[in-house]
């Protein structure tokens, strides 16, 4: 097979791992189990987050060159490794249809209501199958160019709903009334598998950078990065809404947003909440449907741009069907997806298949030396 | 046309293929079938454990065409999918035939 070759710069990875992070965390509101404290459980988490992408930056140090899916195979051999690539082939297509529902489910609830749910699917998986035709280096150049926007207004809406006068720092008293168990309780599994742990996802696209001496820092740099901007983001909606509403609204961030109204001009700025989400699904998409692709190139051995379309279709379909309502949606990523789909795949099966790797590549160094 | 030449087990008699260098790469349509039951299987069995159900009522129940929905489209969708992986193999299999003469 022709190996296409593609490659993303350290800033653009940096970037797609800030929209990546932001992505449907900032939509759907993180932390509730701490109540006021969010806030801290997920700066918590953030540092667990650094961890857990350093660890599949060592995990992918010792092979380099080699992505998730090939250190299986170099593992296990080829039959069990591309079982165990196919297991995260379905990982990755599912959860891309979970996070494209998220935002299908915030288009029909906010600016699109008589616009069915379906049309939504189809139109946002058009956008993610002609970016990721076109490569990994469109994903980047794309983020490049939207990622000041993105900022830009995750900043302004804070300070916006500040000078509106929503804001209420008595929302974030008492800190610590019950100690540091709800915000344990936060931490583990919910922050840390959702949105620290699914980096794991660019196990697959950090062989892609130029340089890899860096990747590390820079990981590491844009995992602290979207951490302070889900901090921020957790702080304005409890302050503007206090915890219990946040833990009561659908999307806490745009509900936040609509506390805004500066010289009875600028109100009703939903849309600016829908610009930067929209654009944080779209990279989260397109990173998980690529992770799935790549498996699939690898198990299939034909480009991964062959089967963009037909696999997409199928993503599509399942962001429509996977549940038939919001509530179900949010139920089912707060009860099964965490403890039977996030923890195994994102650290129990990389936890338990790093000695095996440090045994099979210091095997492979010695034979090299001996040979020598 | 390539004609291939197969020798029967046990009787030792051959015969020609017409058929060899025309058969379709369907790996990816099989790559389609088999994602997609999986996935269909998944969301099935994540729904028998939040409503505490079976895995085949919970298969019935998302798969069924429910009349009045829009989920006409999204099926339509899948279809063309489906069909797009076959064109794509034929397309791949003719390419190679082509560059081969």
């Amino acid at each position: 097979m022709k190996k296409l070759v593609e490659q993303i710069s350290l800033w653009q990875l940096y970037i797609i791992i800030i929209c990546f992070q932001i992505g449907s965390a900032a939509l759907v509101g993180i932390g509730n189990d701490a109540k006021q404290d969010a806030w801290i459980a997920v700066m918590i988490a953030t540092i667990l987050g650094v961890g857990t992408i350093l660890f599949y930056v060592f995990f992918l140090s010792k092979l380099p060159d080699k992505n998730l899916f090939e250190i299986f195979v170099f593992c296990f051999g080829k039959w069990v490794g591309k079982s165990l690539t196919f297991l995260y082939v379905i990982y990755f297509f599912y959860i891309a249809a979970r996070v494209l529902r998220d935002f299908c489910e915030l288009l029909v609830s906010s600016i699109f209501e008589y616009t069915p749910i379906e049309v939504i699917a189809i139109s946002m998986m058009f956008i993610v199958i002609y970016m990721l035709q076109h490569g990994l280096e469109v994903l980047g150049r794309t983020s490049e160019i939207f990622f000041p926007y993105v900022i830009t207004f995750i900043v302004t809406i804070g300070i916006a709903i500040f000078l509106s006068g929503g804001i209420e720092f008595k929302n974030l008293q008492p800190v610590l009334s019950e100690g540091f168990g709800p915000i344990l309780k936060a931490v583990f599994p919910g922050l840390l598998t959702f949105p620290f742990g699914e980096a794991i996802a660019f196990t697959l696209i950090i062989p892609y950078v130029g340089k890899v001496k860096k990747v590390g820092k820079v990981t590491s740099a844009a995992v602290l990065t979207s951490g302070f901007l889900l901090t921020y983001g957790a702080l304005v909606q409890i302050t503007t809404l206090g915890a219990t509403l946040k833990e009561r609204a659908n999307f806490p961030l745009l509900s936040a947003s609509r506390e805004i109204s500066l010289l009875n001009f600028i109100e009703r700025v939903d849309l600016v909440i829908v610009f930067f989400v929209m654009f944080g699904i779209i990279v989260k998409v397109t990173v998980f449907f690529y992770g799935g692709l790549k498996g699939l190139e690898l198990i299939v051995n034909k480009p991964f741009r062959t089967m963009t379309f037909s696999m997409g279709t199928i993503i599509a379909f399942l962001a429509v069907i996977i549940s038939d309502n919001f509530i179900e949606h949010i139920e089912e990523g707060l009860i099964f997806v965490p403890f039977y789909l996030h923890l195994p795949f994102q650290f129990i099966i990389p936890f338990l298949m790093l000695p095996i790797l440090l045994w099979k590549t210091r095997k492979k160094k010695q034979k090299k030396e001996t040979s020598l | 046309m390539q004609f291939a030449v197969h020798t029967i087990p046990y009787t030792g008699s051959t015969v020609k293929n017409m058929s060899v260098g025309m058969e379709v790469e369907i790996m990816r349509t099989i790559m389609f079938l088999v994602v997609f039951l999986f996935l269909i299987l998944l969301i099935a069995q994540v729904d028998a454990v939040i409503y505490k159900s079976y895995l085949f009522v919970e298969l019935e129940r998302i798969t069924r065409l429910q009349p009045g929905t829009n989920l006409w489209m999204v099926y339509l969708f899948l279809c063309i999918g489906f069909l797009f992986s076959i064109w794509i193999g034929i397309k791949e299999k003719l390419d190679k035939i082509r560059k081969r003469y």
